[in-house]
């Protein structure tokens, strides 16, 4: 009983930067209708702003640095700067992101959220030197006694904390005249502004105080949670979580659900110290636990058709279905046979990474673009597939393309899984249930060493009719035999997939994208509809997961990590998400494709890309909601007008 | 009478495509003026266009004496007040917030429950859980709480069954005469509008092809129909 009472209140720390995380984002969803996937990551930056004043007595900001003094900063001055810091960071993400996207389709605001998040995450390392650097106390060392356990007086200062900060955001948002004001401008800009109010400013001072608000339990937690260079931007899922479970409605709820998250995520740290623990549930198992009470609390609290009047939550960009697709096929053939021809080493490496990321991002375009079911999920369906491979090849002997085949299906099955939430939630609700999904998947199964060989993933090259086609032929990085194999598996589904969209599935998922409640009253199987979408993206995507496994011939957890998956959806969303068109440009920006080819190899800014690509994700949503296959598609067209579908 | 809202000459649409051209017109203080028209004709838009939300491609909007301001709320402050056929309500609001919401210095909640005593049972009621006929009353309410000096009313009687119309339109006369407010109001129930209008312009395809007394058009509706249904433009630009 004394071990329980101390796991729970070790959950504190955790919990309660989960919960004030999970009250931040109920209130700014109030005030703006934002669903914030940044939270955690303001919070990451907030913690190491402290750190680095108190490590050397600099202010670092995301562009140059101010010295205040010449050693160390005492604990609470720069526990205050690092709340104005990361309050200053929340209004300027306000004033420059998410107020020009007020008025956008709610995928546009998750994307940009998104790559908000990543930009951010990916500035710390950037932005501090976060090796061998530590978060020395700031609140009290003392510790008391009760029911035998020794109970750190930090974590109940901690869960006090949260508590308190929560119930303050409630009460300004109840009671106050700016509050009741801020909730009207999040329900309806125009009567608010036509009632006299400036909703501009009303969202700003929200931002502002929720952006104080996690960085001040973010920082007073830094010291028992300890610094990472990563880690709190994926606080940011079990305070979703938290959230949703709230109903996005109720902040004192929302924080209590945080807590107890990280209580329940402490317990089983304990737990899984028992003998009769499984231990392939040894590691990872708390990271599912939000993706657990997600879907539990959404399945139940949503609904099977959307009610009236809540339909323009899903409104998307519109759609241009491909109008000559042979010729461009064609066209497109000639071009990666001429790329892979003339290009070698790295560069013929980042050309294959680049069709292989078109797929995945084709995945992405059927799914999100044209059935409307944001998804961050698509680089776990395509872990699944890879590490389905090397089982296949490596233990089972199974050959290839039968390999394929199977490791695919594996993933189709897991993507239907993921898929099932989608039956009752919708929108930006369901890209939290999605990623939540790729992070227990990748934690409870890709990083999991229970279900890790000894050796590591390794993959069995492909061979055919006794013709070798693996990647690797001697010094030679990538073979034209692999890059063209790649080619046509590429080819041959993307074509399969551009005659499905244009027949009664893309109908049929257009329809579902429009508006379920129409589709359902036309006969439309708006289930299986969805589940065909995920199961038809899943097999895309694990496909893409296989031939990306082909082409490193051994996998790990980062091959298909959350962080690469976000980025390919920034990506295909960059690309332009609702266009066949826009998976190719996905492609060539991927991760690892040709232009990170091109930054790393040519221009050395490798170390920059996931900077580059998440403000190009940000600037994209802001300026143009179509991606870059739209605009420039736009441009091509404004004489003649294409079939487009709203 | 003081004028207190001024159109001249206003050509105004959407994507740089007129739905309403030449439009001129007036409201002075205390003065219901009745917008009618079919479906279509630029109602909507040229008491947008009023309230600002649209900006005029060419001509002018002025309210009390000087040109609109940039800014929706800085108008809305200033008294320029306008009643979308949305209503403009908040339905997660309580009736007595979305009151005390709009509550100025000096401002008159009182004298306007005076006006709509029914809403003084239903003050701590969430605004989504009111009737059609409520809401509306409320949406007048929290308009004329602001003390506004013009009120541009766009389809008050939508959705909304004749008995509460024929109700809630005579409170608008009742409210011009008592706050000496000027109302630009566009209605699909005609006589209705007529019988408490001072005024009235008929626009059809983006024009206006009728204005007179609201008395003489009520007596000639002949006339009106007419309008309705085409007639050719009767009106110069000059502010009705």
């Amino acid at each position: 009983m004394d071990q329980v009472l101390l796991f729970i209140t070790l959950g504190f720390a955790g919990g309660a930067v989960y919960a004030v995380i999970a009250a931040s984002i109920v209130s700014l969803h109030a005030a703006t209708g934002v669903l914030n996937f940044a939270q955690g990551s303001l919070a990451l930056w907030g913690v190491w702003v402290v750190a680095e004043l108190r490590h050397s007595g600099t202010l670092v900001l995301p562009v140059g640095s101010i010295p205040l003094g010449s050693g160390p900063m005492a604990a609470w001055p720069a526990a205050g700067l690092g709340v104005l810091s990361v309050a200053a960071l929340a209004l300027a993400a306000h004033l420059l992101v998410f107020r020009p996207l007020r008025t956008a389709p709610p995928l546009a605001q998750v994307v940009a959220s998104v790559g908000l998040m990543l930009a951010i995450a990916s500035l710390v390392p950037l932005r501090f030197s976060t090796e061998g650097v530590l978060a020395p106390p700031i609140l009290t060392e003392r510790t008391l006694e009760a029911a035998g356990t020794v109970i750190n007086v930090s974590d109940l200062i901690l869960l006090a904390t949260a508590l308190t900060v929560a119930a303050a955001l409630s009460a300004y948002l109840r009671f106050t005249r700016w509050g009741v004001a801020t909730r009207a401008g999040a329900e309806d800009e125009l009567a608010a502004r036509l009632t006299g109010l400036s909703p501009d400013r009303l969202a700003a001072v929200m931002w502002l105080l929720t952006g104080a608000a996690t960085a001040l339990v973010a920082i007073l937690a830094a010291p028992t949670l300890g610094l990472d260079p990563i880690g709190y931007m994926f606080y940011v899922l079990p305070g979703l979580a938290a959230a949703l479970l709230a109903r996005l409605t109720s902040i004192m709820v929302a924080c209590l659900a945080g807590l107890a998250i990280g209580v329940l995520q402490s317990i089983l740290l304990l737990l899984s110290t028992f003998d009769g623990w499984p231990v392939w549930a040894q590691a990872g198992l708390g990271d599912a636990v939000p993706f657990v009470i997600v879907v539990v609390a959404l399945v139940i609290l949503g609904r099977r058709l959307p009610a009236r009047g809540a339909l323009g939550t899903v409104r998307m960009p519109a759609v241009a279905l491909p109008t000559r697709p042979w010729p461009t096929a064609g066209v497109l053939l000639a071009a990666a046979a001429l790329a892979i021809g003339l290009t070698s080493g790295s560069w013929r490496f980042g050309v294959v990474t680049s069709i292989i990321m078109a797929l995945i991002a084709l995945s992405l375009v059927v799914l999100t673009g044209y059935l409307g079911q944001i998804s961050l999920a698509s680089m776990a369906f395509a872990g699944t597939g890879g590490f389905i491979l090397s089982r296949a090849t490596m233990a089972w002997n199974v050959p290839f393309p039968l390999s394929v085949l199977l490791s695919a299906g594996v993933a189709t099955l897991v993507g239907v899984l993921v898929g099932l939430p989608a039956l009752r939630v919708r929108g930006a609700q369901l890209a939290v249930v999605t990623l939540a999904g790729a992070v227990a998947v990748q934690q409870a199964a890709f990083a999991n060493p229970a279900l890790t060989p000894f050796e590591g993933n390794l993959i069995d090259g492909p061979t055919l009719f006794g013709w070798d086609l693996a990647v690797r032929d001697g010094t030679d990085l990538t073979t034209s035999a692999f890059a063209a194999t790649v080619v046509v598996i590429v080819g041959v589904l993307a074509m399969a997939v551009v005659r499905l969209l244009a027949g009664f599935t893309g109908q049929s998922f257009l329809a579902v994208r429009s508006n379920e409640r129409a589709a359902a009253s036309v006969g439309i199987d708006v289930a299986r509809v969805k589940l065909a979408g995920f199961a038809l993206s899943a097999f895309l995507a694990g496909v893409g997961g296989c031939l990306i496994g082909y082409s490193r011939s051994q996998l790990s957890v980062e091959s298909f990590n959350v962080i690469v998956g976000l980025s390919v959806l920034c990506m295909a969303y960059v690309g332009g998400i609702t266009r066949v068109s826009g998976a190719l440009i996905a492609g060539l920006i991927a991760p690892l494709g040709v232009l990170y080819t091109l930054l790393n190899t040519t221009l050395g800014l490798g170390h920059y890309y996931t900077l580059i690509a998440a403000c190009a994700l940000v600037l994209t949503a802001v300026l143009n909601p179509v991606g870059i296959a739209g605009g420039t598609s736009g441009l091509l067209h404004r004489r003649t007008p294409r079939k487009v579908v709203l | 009478m003081t004028e207190m809202l001024r159109l001249d000459a206003v050509t105004a649409g959407y994507a740089g495509i007129p739905a309403v051209r030449d439009i001129g017109l007036s409201v002075a203080s205390g003065e219901i003026v009745a917008m009618l028209g079919p479906n279509g004709a630029g109602k909507t838009t040229t008491l947008r266009t009023a309230a600002g939300i649209l900006t005029p491609m060419t001509g002018t909007v002025s309210a009390f004496g000087r040109p609109l301001r940039r800014r929706l709320e800085q108008n809305a402050r200033a008294g320029l007040v306008l009643v979308p056929d949305t209503r403009g309500v908040f339905h997660s609001l309580t009736v007595r917030e979305n009151l005390t919401l709009a509550r100025r210095r000096n401002d008159n909640l009182d004298e306007v429950l005076d006006l709509f005593p029914a809403l003084r049972e239903l003050m701590g009621r969430r605004c989504g859980r009111l009737s059609g006929g409520e809401q509306q009353m409320l949406a007048l309410a929290k308009a004329l709480v602001h003390r506004p000096r013009v009120l541009l009313i766009d389809e008050m009687s939508m959705g909304l069954a004749p008995v509460a119309v024929q109700a809630l339109l005579p409170s608008i006369r009742a409210l011009a005469d008592r706050f000496s407010v000027g109302v630009l109001l566009v209605e699909q129930h005609i006589d209705l509008a007529l019988s408490i209008a001072d005024r009235a312009v008929v626009l059809h395809h983006g024009r206006i092809v009728l204005t007179g007394p609201a008395a003489e058009l009520r007596a000639d509706r002949n006339a009106v129909a007419e309008a309705y249904f085409g007639a050719s433009p009767t009106h110069d630009s000059s502010p009705a």
